[in-house]
């Protein structure tokens, strides 16, 4: 105690000392200098891969020049308020870098020293924890939901003390009684259909009266009908891998106060940007910064909240709270917050445990950012974390980092807009000589980026989070306004994700990014023609047209983003290397399963007789199953095949008949969770801050490039349809 | 920008080569010195056949009162004004006035579209086409009774000039009207009134034709030992009523030594020593101490001040007296440095954070239809201020512009004839300007007077293409108003031992003492005293107060104080040189340079250094250098952890007078050393220096004047001592700390990459026993 407190003087003193250097008000050239050499040193470290405390000085390095940036823009680049054309707008960019600055701080809080990967805590049979499963589902088809069923009954556990439930809100009272016939119809079919699936794989079925409360409410009467000490909660199409309890029960028997143990999402299928940029099998995920780093981060300050799926939670926990909350659309991180500010504790496994699939759809894809912004705005509206009682200062600070992240629309609308107000109206809305402005800004932007890479490097590419952030913000800046306006309007929608884009084509909420990419570019001419016109303010107007130039850039690469590329595997195969048998009754071969898909798996045969076992485009895969038991066969159809030596290489489609086939998928796919582990780390490489910038500038241009393609032909395709359609009306 | 960069890379890379430079802070050559009138008319005409509006005949009983206080004044530009006070004896104020006034102007400058006007305590009193392209002219008016009063009067001289043909810019250099002094004056028919009555009188002391008052001190007593510090305390008390750039003080035993005019004559002795050499004394001399006017039968008509008694006690106490009305006590802070008597208003006196509106300063608001606007005001600053290398200085401008203004045209703002501020009007359709920033670097700011000149340069459509009478047109173009504001924020305050700016602006560190500051003299002699004189004279006004001196001819007096040692150089010690940075063999070296021919360095002799840098100038490494100095006033020299180590500097010729500042050698002082090659130079040079604005142009830790008499070198000091002046604050501190790491910013980036450090390494200590460790 005492030595906390020392060190803590201490730490003041250090700060104080800090802020009492930066705020000195040295002039242009030394800042330059100091910022130069601040900003070689940290370059020099980053050579040596600083862990632990250099990396902590780095940071803080990172931290002083950016607080010099901060010093200089506060005192001396508002314009004055007897201006007010220039000062309302210079002060609104003003907040908004204020905002990033004090983001950047909140993270810097969060990830100063995230939490090591914890080790699994091995818990004796006899101690085990029974746990309800619940698998909520709205309107998921039943052969996902068949394989989640399964994977969530293949778990490593003792079966008599693992219950899964599916709870259906697709087959409610309230739906299959609808006013809509097709709708009531639809909705008892898919009633039985699911109660035949749980009877099968030998899971409950639950649904109830009415859809009140959404997943939350759905969650809730899961609660009401079960009674394990442990809820794991899986969204539809999250399949648990097979050691997921052995992995995150054993928390609950060390601290009787843990209310919850959270685990990554792992997803199988690229989101629209990694879909569309084509990033997905070598840059990390956007989500594994969170899941990667920040929950380490969060887990540290015993912040790590829930994520709605791959997680368990105890049932004492949430019947103090009445169940799971409901004010929100985003009603796990709300349940955390609560839970947190009763002295519950959580606790994050940095592992993939299960396997989910994302959004396809760039609209879907926005549809469900839009519900984590307005969730998270509702939570800082009737939670409002920053002041909760019960929560220690740590958590409220991440809290307050996780809610207001969310507002990042507005300032990133700010960012995009400001420059035009110069290059359009001739609005002075930062007054800074070109060298100041060069002087300060471009240090802060480089030493920003460099921090960026010092806190997130392997987890998060340069410039990829702008990028996530403007593709957003065009949607969800309305959004969040709309919220803001309307705390208690949004309600809960369930986020598609078994589309597939059967064709290449623009997404249908691509058309502001294409008029937003004119408008740029037209700054970019007005830059050019100012620059020339204007000559005596061309160092101002060249600054600004850089800054400019460098969101076309950005407006360029969401281009591509937005146009949705034809996809022929709906998921990704993840490599396996299995042993397995080949063939049918009386003829099997061996040979390896090599990777895997949730449709279909590639199998490499031995043996000269292979090419008769595929002759007939039907056989069975062999195999025993890691959840143990005796070698059961899998029906296929086969696809393709191709001879490669003695081997032959074969495509083929699983054909689920029975319920079991259903459980042997998800065995291939699921039931191995180190292939998932293997997966990321593969893409978790740091390119550094120069290599991804220049890798950055080139999928920009290129993805320019194609988003303008696809607007053409585009226009071109509808303007072939419209006589086609005339003819037809004939 | 760019030339201020240039200036300050000369200026720092000046080490050891003073000769070679031009004067720091030199005007930039982008503007012609104010000064400095461009291509002048031939002043002098055979008395033409001019029809003059004057009778040139007089009555003879004319008394003259000249009015420029510092010789000819030319007015250069479109516009420019310019106002001093004047002091008059209340009989002068009284009788019947006539003012005077002679000028002549360029001969570009179009009659019918230019006015003079001169305006005595605000009434104007002359009003009259600028037409003396040909010659002198005079013109006189007389002055409405009761205008004049008796003390203070303020006098303005205006010019409104316009080009015959050109509408350039550059034309508007080529307008000039100069006010030539013999010329101008009051006269009065009063013959009293050129005899003053009373004491305080003295302040109504004229400068002469040349913007010189010659002033002579006789005291008998000077060769009989120590009363050559009354002589100086004497000088100053007659230095702060008159106030004016240029006195010269000429101390003798007798009358014999003064033969120019004289504006007064100071009789000093007791009334026996006065008696005996034939002076006329007042009545109460015999019988106390005495100071008042009185005429002596001599031949010269110089007002004659007697200051006597029975004895030394009984003078001493006369000159107190006098000085009473003037001195100022010590300690005190001055609300502004006086000026008057060369420029109203007074410079006020900044000594933190000041917000002056311009209507404070001296500028009323104003239009204009031309296209160079200039206007100007000036502040001082104590000297102490320490903070040249970052801090910011703002003008917030309130001005408008029409639409006739083209976008290209700029506003300059200059401080002490550098350019410090440009900036850019670039709206199409004209604009008000509402408190406009203008950022100011106070790097040219400089302790004691600082003279600040805006000027607006406006390009219009009708000026590209000026056609006939373009250039009278009256439409107005540019306002600016007193509205506008000049802002000083808080800035560091710790004095710098050498600084012979100090010492030039505010006389400190001698200045602000009681103790009377040792002044080492080999030789007592008229030329020593009189330089002496001159000296402390101006470094009185400089500080406001008169300064208490003891003369003493040992140095281990001076040695743990404040002193001034003035002498020619052999007759000042070695190791007094060595203190303050003069090599020793200067003592010999110096002289001889002066008596030989000039001989030996050829012009083609090779200099090694300039050829490299020559050489280096070529490659692409210079050009980033180039760069980075036009961007960011940025060069490699500014890389540094501590300032750099001096070298002994030796004067040689052309220098004739030598200003050199050091520490003493118990480092709680400072020694200042005044020399020249011999007594005669000395006199010579310190009189010429001591006048105003050569005086301005003290700085560094050494300066030289050249033989011409005009031309001033200096050489910054590098290694400086601070010394505290004000009370310990924070914030004091803060800033302190901020100018000298700006000055040497390599200790800034070490000093902040180690705090950095620090906090890193306790970051890690405190992160690893907060939250969860597992």
């Amino acid at each position: 105690m005492m030595g906390k407190l020392v060190l803590g003087i201490m730490w003041a003193l250090a700060a104080a000392c800090v802020i009492f250097i930066v705020s000195m008000p040295i002039n242009l050239q030394a800042h330059l200098i100091a910022g130069t050499i601040v900003l070689a040193v940290m370059i020099a470290m980053k050579m040596f891969r600083p862990e632990g405390t250099w990396r902590l000085v780095a940071l803080s390095l990172g931290t002083a020049i950016v607080l010099r940036y901060v010093y200089w823009r506060t005192t001396s680049t508002i314009p004055p308020v007897s201006q007010l054309e220039n000062f309302i707008p210079g002060l609104l960019l003003y907040l908004a870098e204020m905002y990033s600055v004090f983001m950047l701080a909140l993270s810097l809080f969060i990830v100063a020293r995230p939490l090591p990967s914890r080790p699994a805590i091995e818990v004796a049979e006899a101690e085990l924890p029974s746990v309800d499963v619940f698998i909520p589902s709205y309107n998921e088809p039943a052969v996902l939901l068949a394989d989640t069923v399964a994977a969530a009954k293949a778990m490593d556990y003792p079966p008599d003390r693992l219950t899964v439930w599916l709870l259906d809100d697709g087959g409610t009272v309230q739906k299959r009684n609808a006013d809509d016939v097709a709708t009531a119809q639809a909705a008892q079919e898919r009633h039985l259909e699911l109660q035949q699936l749980c009877a099968d794989l030998g899971a409950h079925y639950l649904t109830r009266e009415r859809n009140e409360h959404a997943k939350a409410g759905n969650l809730n009467n899961g609660l009401a009908h079960s009674s394990g000490d442990l809820i794991a909660v899986f969204d539809a199409d999250h399949a648990p891998a097979r050691s997921f309890l052995r992995e995150t029960v054993g928390y609950f028997n060390e601290d009787p106060r843990l209310f919850l143990v959270q685990t990554p999402h792992f997803f199988l299928n690229p989101d629209p940007l990694e879909r569309n940029l084509r990033t997905f099998e070598k840059m990390p995920s956007e989500n594994e910064m969170f899941y990667g780093i920040i929950q380490r981060g969060l887990d540290k300050w015993n912040a790590s909240f829930f994520c709605g799926s791959a997680a368990v939670l105890r049932r004492e926990a949430l019947e103090e709270t009445d169940g799971f909350a409901g004010i929100s659309i985003t009603e796990d991180c709300e349940t955390a917050v609560e839970l947190h500010s009763r002295g519950w504790n959580s606790v994050y496994v940095d592992k993939p445990l299960i396997a989910g699939l994302q959004p396809a759809t760039f609209a879907s894809f926005i549809g469900q950012r839009s519900r984590w912004a307005q969730g998270m705005m509702q939570i800082l509206r009737f939670r409002f974390p920053p002041l909760k009682r019960g929560l220690s200062l740590p958590q409220r600070l991440c809290y307050m980092s996780s809610t207001l992240f969310w507002l990042f629309p507005f300032p990133r609308t700010i960012f995009l807009l400001a420059p035009l107000f110069y290059l359009f109206f001739d609005l002075q809305i930062f007054t800074a000589s070109g060298g100041e402005f060069l002087a300060y800004t471009l240090s802060y932007m480089v030493v920003n980026l460099m921090m960026q890479n010092y806190l997130y490097g392997r987890f998060r590419w340069p410039w990829i989070s702008e990028l996530y952030e403007y593709i957003q913000s065009v949607h969800l800046l309305p959004a969040v306004i709309s919220v803001m306006l309307n705390p208690r309007k949004p309600t809960f929608k369930v986020t598609a994700k078994d589309e597939s884009i059967s064709t290449s084509r623009l997404s249908e909420l691509s058309r502001p990014f294409f008029l937003i990419f004119a408008l740029l570019l037209v700054g970019v001419g007005v830059t050019a023609w100012r620059v020339y016109a204007e000559p005596w303010k061309a160092d101002v107007t060249l600054v600004v047209g850089g800054w400019n130039l460098l969101n076309l850039i950005m407006a360029g690469c969401a281009l591509g983003v937005v146009s949705e590329r034809r996809e022929r595997a709906a998921t990704r195969r993840v490599k396996v290397n299995r042993r397995c048998e080949f063939g049918r009754e009386g003829l099997w071969l061996p040979a390896m399963i090599e990777d895997v898909s949730v449709n279909g798996a590639r199998v490499r045969i031995h043996g000269k007789n292979a090419q008769g076992a595929v002759a007939e485009g039907q056989a069975n895969i062999r195999f025993t199953p890691l959840s143990g038991g005796d070698p059961a066969a899998l029906p296929v159809v086969i696809r393709n095949s191709e001879k490669e030596g003695d081997t032959l290489a074969v495509g083929c489609q699983y054909v689920r008949s029975l319920p079991d086939h259903h459980r042997l998928v998800a065995d291939l796919i699921f039931a191995n969770a180190d292939q998932w582990t293997q997966f990321q780390k593969s893409r978790r490489r740091n390119p550094g801050v120069v290599i991804g910038t220049l890798w950055f500038l080139r999928l920009a241009l290129y993805q320019t490039w194609r988003g303008l393609v696809y607007l053409l032909r585009g226009v071109r395709a509808s303007e072939e349809r419209r006589p086609v359609a005339g003819g037809a009306r004939t | 920008m760019r030339l201020a960069a240039a200036s300050l890379f000369v200026l720092l890379s000046a080490v050891g080569a003073l000769q070679a430079q031009p004067a720091p802070f030199d005007m930039t050559p982008e503007r012609p010195a104010p000064e400095d009138p461009a291509p002048r008319q031939p002043a002098t005409e055979p008395e033409a056949p001019a029809p003059l509006p004057l009778e040139r005949a007089r009555p003879a009983s004319d008394v003259r009162r000249l009015l420029l206080p510092g010789g000819n004044l030319t007015l250069p530009g479109e516009v420019a004004a310019r106002s001093w006070s004047l002091h008059l004896t209340p009989v002068q104020a009284t009788g019947p006035a006539r003012l005077h006034l002679g000028y002549r102007n360029a001969i570009v400058v179009a009659p019918e579209s230019s006015r003079l006007q001169v305006l005595l305590n605000d009434v104007a009193v002359m009003d009259t086409p600028i037409s003396s392209a040909g010659g002198l002219s005079e013109i006189a008016a007389d002055l409405p009774a009761a205008l004049l009063r008796a003390g203070r009067n303020e006098i303005t001289v205006r010019v409104r000039q316009r080009h015959r043909t050109d509408c350039t810019i550059a034309s508007t250099y080529e307008l000039w009207t100069e006010i030539d002094s013999a010329a101008t004056f009051l006269s009065f028919a009063d013959p009293a009134a050129g005899k003053p009555a009373a004491v305080d009188d003295l302040r109504a002391l004229a400068a002469d034709a040349q913007g010189r008052a010659h002033v002579s001190i006789v005291a008998p007593a000077m060769t009989q030992g120590d009363i050559g510090a009354d002589v100086i305390r004497l000088a100053q008390a007659i230095a702060l009523y008159a106030a004016l750039p240029d006195i010269r003080f000429s101390v003798g035993a007798d009358a014999s030594s003064s033969q120019d005019a004289l504006a007064l004559r100071v009789l000093l002795g007791s009334n026996q020593e006065l008696a005996e050499q034939g002076w006329a004394l007042p009545a109460g001399a015999a019988n106390g101490p005495v100071a008042a006017f009185h005429a002596q039968r001599d031949g010269n008509d110089a007002p004659t001040l007697v200051i006597s008694g029975r004895n030394r006690e009984d003078w001493l106490g006369a000159i107190d007296r006098i000085l009473g009305a003037v001195d100022r006590p010590a300690g005190g802070a001055r609300d502004a440095l006086i000026t008057e008597a060369w420029r109203t208003p007074n410079a006020p006196m900044i000594y933190g954070r000041r917000d002056l509106s311009f209507t404070d300063l001296g500028i009323r608001s104003e239009q204009f239809s031309g296209r160079r606007y200039s206007t100007g005001f000036q502040f001082a600053i104590p000297a102490d201020f320490y903070a040249d290398a970052y801090g910011e200085a703002r003008i917030l401008l309130d001005a408008g512009y029409s639409d006739a203004v083209l976008p290209g045209s700029q506003i300059n703002v200059y401080v002490n004839g550098t350019i410090a501020a440009s900036v850019p009007l670039t709206s199409q359709h004209g604009m008000v300007l509402n408190r406009l920033p203008i950022k100011l670097t106070m790097r040219h700011f400089k302790p004691g007077l600082n003279d600040v000149v805006i000027e607006a340069n406006l390009l219009t459509e009708r000026d590209a293409a000026c056609l006939p009478g373009a250039t009278a047109q009256d439409s107005p173009r540019f306002a600016i108003f007193g509205t506008s504001r000049f802002v000083v924020p808080d800035f560091g305050r710790i004095a710098q031992r050498p600084d012979l700016a100090a010492m030039g602006g505010t006389g400190y560190p001698y200045g602000p003492g009681r103790e009377a500051v040792p002044v080492f003299m080999e030789r007592g002699d008229a030329d020593s005293l009189s330089a002496a004189a001159d000296l402390f004279a101006r470094m009185a006004l400089s500080a406001g107060r008169s300064i208490p001196v003891a003369f003493t001819s040992s140095v281990d007096a001076a040695r743990t104080h404040d002193a001034v040692f003035i002498g020619g150089i052999t007759g000042i010690p070695g190791g007094v040189l060595a203190q303050v940075g003069v090599s020793d063999e200067s003592r010999t070296s110096w002289a001889t340079s002066h008596g030989r021919v000039p001989a030996g360095a050829g012009t083609d002799q090779a200099d090694a250094e300039e050829w490299r840098r020559q050489m280096q100038e070529r490659g692409w490494s210079h050009a980033v250098q180039e760069w980075f100095a036009e961007t960011f006033d940025l060069s490699r020299d500014m890389l540094r952890f501590t300032p750099a180590a001096e070298t002994d500097f030796t004067p040689s010729r052309p220098a004739t007078l030598l200003l050199a500042q050091g520490s003493n050698p118990a480092g709680t002082g400072t020694w200042t050393v005044v020399t020249a090659p011999d007594n005669d130079m000395l006199k010579q040079g310190v009189g010429t220096l001591a006048r105003l604005p050569l005086w301005n142009r003290l700085s560094g830790r050494i300066t030289t004047l050249d033989g011409d008499l005009k031309t001033v070198n200096a050489l910054p000091a590098s290694s400086l001592s601070l010394i505290e002046t004000q009370p310990r604050s924070f914030s004091n501190i803060r800033l302190i700390t901020a100018n000298w790491l700006s000055a040497n910013i390599l200790s800034y980036s070490l000093l902040l990459v180690v705090a950095c450090v620090a906090l890193g390494i306790v970051t890690s200590a405190l992160l690893s026993r907060l939250g969860r460790r597992r």
